[in-house]
């Protein structure tokens, strides 16, 4: 598993190929399986979560050890990493509304549903947990973004392309999906080798 | 609090409909993160459905106590709030006594809190005015969730590693089936299965 005695370039590849979010550790999938009916949406959602993850890594680096740790109060971990989430999703789209209102008619209703992304809080928590130091947490978060970026996109490409194959009548919608997902999460397995990890 | 009287029938109805024709997992595909990725072995999964029916009924039953004394537009995050209380607790009541199942979950209890199963049943609860049918309803859910989670986890325990329960039923398994993709592949024919039912015995689930 990851920690601070890696490089930090495996560092990046780990939490980006061989710990993918999606396809290996299979988190996040309430909200990719809902925005990958195209590819346009799932490139504006993949925008969004990459700029959450990132703040929310930093933010709750900053809160767990230069607030909760010196009152000893680690165990409120759970409720201030989940409202942080909430509170940056919310932040943001106040933001979009008061600045730029057209961003937000093309992106806003994905900020509903990043609300609560588990991607997002799963990052958090992954770095938090195996105690990685501040740059290293930055490298972490930036290689889990990249890489549930690429999953949805890869994945919203290969589901316009089945949505319109011809494929056995009790497969077609959300199962051919699911099956479709297992193919790609084998290929990913494959790269379990490529660093010696 | 907002009370009626509800018959019995009435609340089998809902429990049937929460378990089988609006099943979270199956038919709604919510919180489906744990049921692929820590279904590897029965016990696992046994252990997670007892948590998520346990944390479902207690916030389902503490926001009823306490939304009467918060506006409507902060019933969002007094869910969240209620929510992430308790799994707070789960997790260190696991820490602290049952190590090896803490271990085992992992990522996973603590990302219960965000799991989309639980705000389906807030968003359903919100608009029911029954206390004892939003209640059943929260018991469909769970029951639900850890019927298919139980049943995923039996077959891929079964074709992951050709044992269930320790006893041996075949040798060299093909190990995909423990694996990410195993997941992934195993309920997407489950899902089929269903669909094939229901278009067989032509039922419309609505």
């Amino acid at each position: 598993m990851i920690n601070n005695s890696l490089h930090p370039l495996t560092l990046f590849f780990n939490a980006f190929f061989l710990n993918n979010l999606i396809f290996i550790q299979i988190i996040g999938l309430c909200s990719f399986f809902k925005i990958t009916h195209n590819l346009k949406n799932a490139a504006h959602h993949g925008l969004i979560v990459i700029v959450n993850t990132f703040l929310a890594t930093l933010m709750a680096w900053v809160i767990f050890y230069e607030l909760l740790t010196p009152i000893n109060a680690q165990y409120m971990q759970i409720i201030v990493f989940v409202f942080l989430a909430i509170f940056i999703a919310k932040i943001e789209e106040l933001l979009l509304v008061k600045y730029s209102i057209r961003l937000y008619g093309l992106i806003g209703k994905n900020i509903s549903i990043i609300m609560v992304n588990c991607a997002v809080v799963a990052a958090v928590f992954l770095s938090i947990d195996s105690r990685l130091s501040l740059v290293n947490t930055i490298i972490y978060s930036a290689g889990v973004a990249i890489g549930y970026y690429i999953a949805i996109i890869l994945f919203a490409i290969l589901r316009e392309k089945v949505s319109i194959a011809p494929v056995p009548d009790s497969f077609k919608g959300i199962p051919i999906d699911f099956i479709l997902a297992g193919l790609i999460s084998i290929t990913f397995i494959g790269f379990k080798s490529i660093l010696g990890l | 609090m907002h009370y009626q009287q509800n018959s019995f029938t009435e609340l089998f109805k809902e429990l049937y409909r929460r378990i089988f024709q609006r099943n979270p997992i199956i038919v709604l595909i919510a919180g489906l993160c744990p049921v692929l990725a820590i279904s590897t072995t029965v016990s696992n999964a046994f252990s997670m459905s007892i948590i998520v029916l346990c944390v479902l009924l207690l916030s389902d039953v503490t926001i009823r106590l306490v939304r009467q004394f918060f506006k409507i537009e902060l019933m969002y995050f007094l869910h969240v709030l209620i929510l992430s209380f308790y799994v707070t607790i789960v997790d260190l009541f696991l820490k602290g006594f049952y190590i090896e199942i803490s271990n085992n979950l992992g990522i996973f209890i603590p990302l219960i809190a965000v799991n989309c199963l639980f705000f389906e049943q807030y968003e359903n609860s919100r608009k029911q005015p029954s206390f004892l049918l939003s209640l059943f309803s929260a018991i469909g859910s769970g029951i639900g969730f850890a019927l298919i989670m139980i049943f995923v986890s039996f077959l891929r325990e079964l074709l992951g590693s050709g044992k269930v329960f320790e006893v041996t039923v075949f040798s060299k398994p093909p190990a995909i089936f423990s694996l990410a993709p195993g997941g992934f592949i195993v309920i997407g024919f489950i899902t089929a299965f269903i669909a094939y039912i229901g278009k067989r015995f032509n039922r419309d689930d609505k």
